[in-house]
């Protein structure tokens, strides 16, 4: 059923857009707020200090409470429960990648590469308990994480193929309605989850998803796709929170120097007998 | 036709028709003087500076910090600020041929020799590329030194002092840079090498930041409370907050920054260093410690440039203070991008590089044993 003409249908849409973009201006008014900041452009702005509050980092799993490994630190550095961030609760392992994070758990002052200060790859960084900042432009998002200077560019424009494997991988970006969706591959193989040995291989592929819950509250999604390790793709979520404090800064956390008597240690010069 | 095919027309034609409302709707949008809805100003007809849609002066992008200039002034340029074009021509010729031309170690050795002594014209900071050639660096094909002088032509990219010299160093500077030296010949531990090695501060990651042989680029990104600049080496970030928030009571490797706008130039000053070479090792121009102070000026000159000027001071090391410039340059497309430059990784043999840290190590104590007359252990 035809109900306009095409030249009154244009001008109509000509005058709505218009409003449109009247209404996109921060100072627009009487608009209905959308959750959190915006660009000026209408986007959600994701800038600014975020931090997760979780165990994640322990155990991507239901966890109870355990002691922790140095008992010299006693109750200062054991392991608070968590219910878990993943999807359904496990991991869906193959049963030999199973058995291999199980050596992982076993083995896991040696294998963590946290421990050694190398760079933590995604999805860990962001859960891990320390802030990272986002700098959100129109044509890329950046990020750097305190922990090891760990940075990380989201391209939102068509830049191809990743030549190479990264620590950090390699993030193509794009906007779905108000949710950022970014496709990390390329992704080094040596990094993990969690100190609870949880890995993954060299195919591993990660969708993450970031929305607004409101100003100061992410929310927060990760999809893990990697046939050889596991049996079927698998999410964890969480909240993120903005770090409000006016002084909030995103400080120096470089680890090498705590890690290099770990490290290196075994090749000091010794006192000669 | 099929219905989809159909569907897929008229839908066509509804974007067209949305498309073209859109562009009557910017223009009585423009005549409305409301802002645009993208995020970028338009640039007026190219004329500098390009603005951020928040209004700031636009230093955004990829930016190459290469170049030819030496960071001193050459002995043969002495008294002279400024190269003729023909003297820069014949410099970027000299470094296109040393580039591609894989001589011997000797030949290369030979040509540091000669430009030492003046007899050629130096192509980059000699004294460093003798360096990594004498310890067997890298063929020069893998240098990324620039393939330009500066626009400017000029000499060295030390502007003040007025003779292009990094002043004297204090005694104190000297026996820092002295005692530095004779720890890293056969290192202790890794707290002896140089902390560009140990992958804590990059090679010339600064402030000031300095141009190098390799890696050094740098990306800035803009928000309206802070300015980002992400170098490739070492994958360093500093957010510099611009609320004019006070420094931090502490010390970090990198300092502590906090910027602002003079007119249209970012100003960054950085103290609160840990010391011990911030502006990185391998250089004979001493090393800063706490009491350094930097003061970085970014303008945004043209499309192609954005105009870098710092000032270092540190009256313990220097007699006096010291200001570079150069223009960093704009890389566009996958030459305009950073990778990852997993330093520490590598030095801890992680991912199958050869471990550097330990080999240095190992080495060391292999010389400690050496010296104290131990037969040497067997392979």
């Amino acid at each position: 059923m035809r109900l306009l003409n095409p030249g009154v249908a244009f001008l109509l849409g000509a005058v709505a857009c218009a409003l449109a973009l009247a209404a996109l201006r921060p100072s627009g008014g009487a608009t209905v707020e959308p959750a959190g900041r915006r660009t000026a452009a209408g986007r959600p702005d994701f800038s600014g200090i975020w931090q997760a509050q979780n165990t994640a980092n322990w155990d991507l799993e239901p966890h109870p409470a355990r002691q922790g490994p140095v008992f010299a630190l006693g109750a200062a550095f054991s392991v608070p429960a968590g219910l878990g961030v993943v999807e359904g609760g496990e991991i869906p392992y193959r049963p030999e990648a199973l058995a291999r994070k199980e050596e992982n758990a076993a083995h896991w002052m040696a294998r963590d590469p946290e421990i050694k200060c190398f760079l933590p790859g995604v999805p860990r960084a962001t859960y891990m308990p320390y802030p990272f900042q986002i700098a959100q432009t129109p044509d890329a998002i950046f990020i750097a994480y305190e922990f090891a200077n760990a940075t990380r560019t989201i391209y939102l424009t068509d830049v191809g193929e990743s030549p190479m494997a990264m620590w950090m991988g390699w993030s193509r970006g794009r906007w779905e309605g108000d949710t950022l969706v970014v496709d990390v591959d390329s992704l080094h193989e040596e990094t993990w989850f969690d100190r609870a040995g949880n890995y993954h291989g060299s195919q591993l592929q990660v969708t993450e998803r970031y929305s607004a819950i409101d100003e100061n509250t992410l929310h927060y999604e990760a999809t893990m796709t990697d046939p050889e390790v596991f049996t079927r793709p698998w999410t964890i979520r969480m909240p993120l929170y903005r770090r409000v404090e006016a002084n909030a800064e995103l400080l120096e956390y470089k680890c090498v120097e705590f890690a290099e008597e770990l490290l290196y240690g075994h090749l000091r010069r010794q006192p000669r007998p | 036709m099929t219905e989809t095919r159909r569907d897929w027309l008229a839908w066509t034609g509804k974007i067209v028709l949305v498309a073209a409302a859109a562009a009557v709707a910017a223009a009585i949008a423009a005549a409305l003087n409301l802002a645009p809805a993208g995020d970028q100003a338009p640039a007026e007809g190219g004329r500098a500076p390009l603005r951020t849609a928040f209004g700031h002066p636009d230093l955004q992008g990829v930016w190459a910090l290469q170049t030819l200039t030496p960071l001193e002034r050459p002995e043969e340029f002495a008294g002279r600020a400024t190269l003729t074009e023909e003297e820069a021509a014949r410099i970027e010729e000299a470094a296109a041929r040393n580039r591609w031309t894989e001589g011997t170690l000797e030949d290369h050795v030979a040509a540091r020799e000669l430009e030492a002594a003046g007899e050629i014209p130096s192509t980059s900071d000699s004294t460093a590329a003798a360096a990594s050639i004498a310890i067997g660096g890298f063929n020069q094909i893998w240098y990324e030194r620039g393939t330009e002088v500066t626009r400017t032509r000029q000499t060295s990219l030390v502007i003040d002092p007025p003779d292009g010299r990094i002043p004297p160093l204090t005694p104190y500077g000297e026996q820092m840079r002295r005692d530095l030296l004779a720890a890293m010949e056969i290192p202790a531990g890794p707290e002896d090498r140089a902390l560009p090695e140990r992958c804590i501060i990059g090679s010339r990651q600064g402030p000031p930041m300095l141009p190098g042989g390799y890696n050094r680029n740098i990306q800035i990104f803009q928000t309206p409370d802070h300015v980002v600049i992400h170098q490739e080496m070492i994958h360093e970030a500093r957010f510099i907050a611009l609320d004019g928030r006070p420094h931090p009571p502490f010390r970090q490797w990198r300092g502590t920054s906090r910027g602002y706008w003079d007119g249209d130039t970012l100003v960054v000053e950085t103290r609160n260093f840990i010391g011990q070479g911030a502006v990185g090792f391998m250089l004979p121009i001493g090393n800063p410690d706490e009491n350094m102070q930097v003061v970085e000026r970014f303008t945004r000159v043209d499309d192609a440039a954005i105009h870098y000027e710092a000032t270092a001071s540190d009256p313990t090391i220097w007699t006096r203070p010291w200001t570079i410039s150069y223009d960093m340059t704009k890389k566009e497309g996958m030459e305009g991008m950073l990778f990852e430059f997993a330093c520490h990784e590598g030095n801890a043999g992680a991912g199958g590089a050869p471990p550097t840290m330990i080999n240095m190590l190992v080495t060391a104590r292999e010389r400690d044993r050496t010296a104290a007359g131990d037969v040497p252990a067997q392979p």
